[in-house]
C-alpha cells in the first residue's frame, strides 16, 4: 500500500481511510487494525503539526505548507515461515522536525499512543525529514473462510 | 492575499508516489465528526460522533466553551459513546476543557460518558486520563453522578 498526503489536516483522516481498508483486505482482527488506524493517524498527525508546522485548526500556519510538503505511507505485510503475520507502515516527510515543547504542548499523548497501539515504533529525525516505522503484534495466519 | 483552508485543498493533490493517477475521492471531511446539543432537565449534553482528530477537534473546543459559556448553573455532559477515533488533539481538549471547567471558571467537574466504546476509553486509558476525567457508563449515570471510579 503506499499513498502520497498533502501536509494538511486532513491528512491524517485520509490515511485512516486507507490504512483501514488495506488491513480489511488482509483481513486484521478488528481490534488490532483499530489499534493500527489510531497508531499511523498519530504519526501521520505528528508530520503535519511537528514536521510542517501546521497548527490545529489554524489557517495561518496552513497557508505556510506549500502544495510541495506531502507526507508518504507505506503499509506491507511481512509473513515468516509459520504463517505469522505483521504489518509494517512507513510514514515519511520532509518537513524541519519542531520538538512539541516549542509549539507549547508539553504534554502531547501521540507518541504514548503510537508505543501503545504498535509493537515496535522507530523514529528516524534527520535535517531532509523524518521517517516513523510502525511493527504491528504479530497476527497468525488468516483463516480460510471469510470472516 | 489568498486564505488557504485546510479542508478544501483541491483533490488532484493526492498523488500516487509514482505520480500516476489520484488516490480516489476525497470525503466530505466536515462529516467526518458532529456535535449535537440537547437538554435534558439541568443539564446540557453534548454528542459526539465520528473522528476526533486534528482536523475536527478544534470544532469540539469550540462547542465545549460555547457550552460553558451558557450553562448558568446547568451541569454540562460529553457523551463520546458515538466516537470512532480519538487522536491526541481529542485528548488534550478533553483534559484542557476538564482543567477550564474547574480551575478557571469554578464549574462542576466536565462529565465524559465512555460507555464500553472502545475508540474513546482506549486512548484515555493508554494516556492515563482516566484517573483525571470524571467518566461515566451511560448519559443516565453521568446525570446522576454515579461514576466509574465509585
Amino acid at each position: 500500500m503506499e499513498a502520497v498526503l498533502p501536509a494538511d489536516w486532513v491528512a491524517p483522516s485520509i490515511a485512516r481511510d486507507r490504512v483501514r481498508l488495506w488491513l480489511t483486505a488482509h483481513r486484521w482482527s478488528p481490534a488490532h487494525r483499530q489499534d493500527l488506524v489510531l497508531a499511523i493517524s498519530e504519526a501521520v498527525s505528528n508530520s503535519v503539526e511537528h514536521g510542517y508546522g501546521v497548527c490545529a485548526g489554524n489557517a495561518i500556519s496552513a497557508a505556510l505548507a506549500t502544495p510541495s510538503d506531502t507526507i508518504e505511507l507505506y503499509g506491507q505485510v511481512i509473513t515468516n515461515r509459520d504463517g505469522v503475520r505483521r504489518a509494517e507502515f512507513t510514514i515519511r516527510d520532509y518537513g524541519r522536525w519542531t520538538p512539541p515543547t516549542v509549539l507549547g504542548d508539553k504534554r502531547g499523548h501521540g507518541m504514548t499512543l503510537m508505543r501503545a497501539c504498535a509493537d515496535e515504533v522507530i523514529i528516524d529525525h534527520t535535517a531532509d525529514g523524518t521517517t516513523v516505522v510502525l511493527r504491528s503484534r504479530p497476527l497468525p495466519r488468516p483463516p480460510l473462510w471469510p470472516v | 492575499m489568498p486564505v488557504l483552508c485546510a479542508a478544501v485543498k483541491p483533490a488532484h493533490d493526492e498523488q500516487t508516489p509514482h505520480g500516476g493517477g489520484h488516490v480516489g475521492g476525497r470525503p466530505d471531511r466536515e462529516q467526518l465528526m458532529t456535535v449535537r446539543w440537547s437538554d435534558q432537565g439541568d443539564a446540557t449534553i453534548i454528542t459526539v460522533h465520528g473522528d476526533i482528530d486534528g482536523l475536527t477537534a478544534p470544532r469540539l473546543r469550540m462547542a465545549i466553551a460555547e457550552a460553558f459559556d451558557r450553562l448558568s448553573g446547568r451541569l454540562l455532559v460529553v457523551d463520546l459513546t458515538q466516537v470512532t477515533l480519538l487522536g491526541s488533539p481529542g485528548l488534550r481538549i478533553l483534559r484542557d476543557s476538564a482543567e477550564e471547567a474547574v480551575h478557571r471558571r469554578g464549574l462542576p467537574p466536565l462529565r465524559l460518558v465512555v460507555d464500553e466504546t472502545r475508540p474513546a476509553i482506549r486512548p484515555i486509558e493508554i494516556v492515563g486520563l482516566d484517573q483525571i476525567l470524571a467518566l461515566y457508563h451511560s448519559v443516565a449515570d453521568a446525570l446522576a453522578g454515579d461514576d466509574l471510579h465509585c
